[in-house]
């Protein structure tokens, strides 16, 4: 079964056609990558998923249920979870507390007038463990605006994963990395990963065919193939549209 | 210094001077425990104050509408409901307050930044003209006078209307108020209010509806500040306009800011700070205001981590990487 569904999406902005209609699904433990040039509508697609736009046409269907309309906070609440291209954590915070506010949210200690986060043992192992998955147990007290970049957007990762979530969105998820960065990046997403759906939107090609089982190639607003990584390199009109730029 | 040992001085600190409040009525004169009483009110009302201002980075106008409120219900469940018990009238008061924060709270935090501190004015004004037509429950001009009930304790009925009894009848929940607004810095809700002012837009795409975090967080400030309005109005056995005003709210402002934002007892050191000198300089001249007003301004430009912030920089406390002292709380 699919747990995400884009069936027919649409959006204009005061009358600029952005995505002008695009369908595909997401397996439950499956992989799937967006790509396309700038101002293909990537970013878009993914805020529509996310629930930051609305879309001016179709569905977005999560886990068997019609979201289109639905707030973040009530997306998050349902099991999904999206990171940020430009690393969007809580600066002053240690790493742990980072990754406590997104495992709290989940055992549903959001607005709780008594209970102390801090001294619930669950919650704080839940967390450690957590952080330790990211590669970042070394530096559970350390305020992420210390920590290297590398290391902020492992956190970012962290914090995205602390919802538990069954998809996780991934927005550029190695934007910025050094070569290395990106090897050590591709490795801890294939491993926190292999129990959840995903769906990555991302510019970098070797991140995209060594990560997704499936990828779409976004153009100008359309779906212009979807397919496994093999039939995307061979497809001639994702060539012409994109890779073909790439290699030129 | 290992934190085992910080967190021992911190506990001895805090037994000496639970000690010294104790004995606080040996060591005062009637006046002076009347000031000291007075400024603690004060000081619950400036913490109340500073949830809002220093926590969740809200700068309201309209504090005195809740103070004010809070004033006016207890005196109106006293004149208009024979017969009503001390603490009846002050949960009273509380519940009613709660209520009217609510209500206000669901228009005003639409909206963010300078709007909402305007509306908040607007609505302090509203409250006021309130206070001031509705004559036959305010007494409008003339303000209500109570006749503060004994304290029913089971075994034996206590005057707290004055004295050393109005000092521990205050010492006792005014202190439980004061303590429960530090309990909730630690609390989700008090941790979620910090984590949305330093990234509200991580918040919600982490699940946290931030609006209704605002709502809670505005109507349980309101709450504690209606309680120290009526605790307010036992210590004056009246209730006039005055506490409903704008000169209310920029009280609360002053303390809080002379104080300083960025550490919990800042406001009540502004608050202690504020009665004293206010209490000093009207001996001397009628013209006070203006050398509090000099003395607010000189603070923002020059100490603009108050009083709290400047001793703990002094002592060496805090680093210096949080000059404007918005994080307070965080652990």
């Amino acid at each position: 079964m699919a747990i995400l569904q884009v069936i027919g999406v649409q959006k204009d902005f005061s009358g600029l056609q952005v995505l002008t209609g695009v369908d595909f699904e997401v397996g439950e433990k499956e992989r799937f990558s967006v790509i396309g040039p700038n101002g293909a509508g990537k970013t878009t697609l993914f805020n529509i998923i996310s629930g930051k736009f609305r879309p001016s046409a179709g569905q977005v269907i999560f886990d068997g249920r019609e979201i289109s309309s639905l707030p973040p906070y009530t997306r998050a609440r349902l099991g999904m979870a999206r990171s940020f291209q430009i690393t969007n954590i809580f600066q002053r915070l240690s790493a742990l507390d980072n990754i406590l506010a997104g495992v709290r949210s989940r055992a549903g200690l959001r607005h709780h007038l008594l209970r102390r986060p801090h001294h619930d043992r669950d919650l704080m192992e839940r967390s450690e463990e957590i952080l330790a998955r990211v590669g970042l147990a070394d530096q559970r007290h350390t305020p992420a605006q210390e920590l290297a970049y590398g290391q902020q957007r492992a956190l970012e990762m962290g914090v995205t994963l602390s919802l538990e979530p069954k998809l996780v969105l991934l927005d550029e998820p190695t934007a910025g990395m050094s070569r290395q960065e990106t090897e050590e990046a591709i490795s801890m997403i294939r491993r926190v990963t292999r129990e959840t759906a995903c769906v990555i939107i991302e510019h970098d090609m070797n991140v995209v065919f060594s990560l997704a089982d499936r990828i779409s190639v976004l153009h100008y607003g359309v779906m212009l193939a979807c397919g496994t990584p093999e039939e995307i390199r061979a497809d001639q009109r994702v060539k012409d549209a994109y890779l073909g730029e790439e290699e030129a | 210094m290992m934190a085992s040992q910080k967190a021992m001085l911190h506990r001895v600190g805090l037994a000496l001077a639970l000690a010294l409040l104790l004995v606080m009525p040996w060591l005062l004169g009637s006046y002076q425990l009347r000031l000291f009483t007075e400024a603690m009110i004060f000081s619950l009302y400036a913490v109340s104050y500073n949830m809002l201002l220093g926590y969740a980075g809200l700068l309201s106008f309209g504090h005195a509408m809740f103070f004010g409120w809070g004033a006016f219900s207890f005196a109106v469940a006293l004149n208009h409901f024979p017969g009503m018990p001390l603490m009846g009238a002050v949960v009273l008061a509380m519940a009613s307050t709660t209520v009217m924060g609510l209500v206000v709270g669901v228009l005003l935090l639409r909206v963010k930044g300078t709007p909402f501190a305007l509306l908040t004015l607007a609505f302090n004004a509203l409250v006021f003209a309130i206070g001031i037509k509705w004559h036959s429950v305010t007494g409008g001009d003339d303000g209500l006078s109570i006749a503060t009930p004994t304290l029913n304790l089971g075994f034996t009925d206590l005057v707290v209307s004055h004295g050393p009894n109005l000092y521990y009848f205050t010492l006792v929940i005014v202190g439980a108020a004061i303590a429960f607004a530090w309990y909730f810095t630690r609390t989700a809700m008090g941790q979620s209010v910090l984590l949305i002012r330093e990234n509200e837009e991580r918040m919600r795409f982490l699940g946290y509806n931030t609006n209704v975090s605002r709502l809670i967080l505005f109507v349980l400030s309101g709450a504690l500040a209606g309680l120290a309005g009526s605790f307010y109005a036992i210590l004056n056995s009246f209730v006039s306009l005055d506490a409903v005003s704008i000169e209310m709210t920029t009280k609360v402002l002053l303390m809080t800011f002379i104080g300083g934002t960025g550490q919990f007892l800042g406001p009540v050191v502004g608050a202690f700070f504020f009665t004293y000198v206010q209490n000093f300089l009207s001996d001397l001249t009628d013209n006070w205001p203006l050398i509090m007003g000099a003395l607010f301004i000189a603070m923002v430009l020059w100490v603009p981590g108050g009083l709290a912030g400047l001793a703990a920089k002094l002592s060496g406390g805090r680093k210096d990487d949080d000059p404007d002292g918005t994080l307070a709380g965080l652990e």
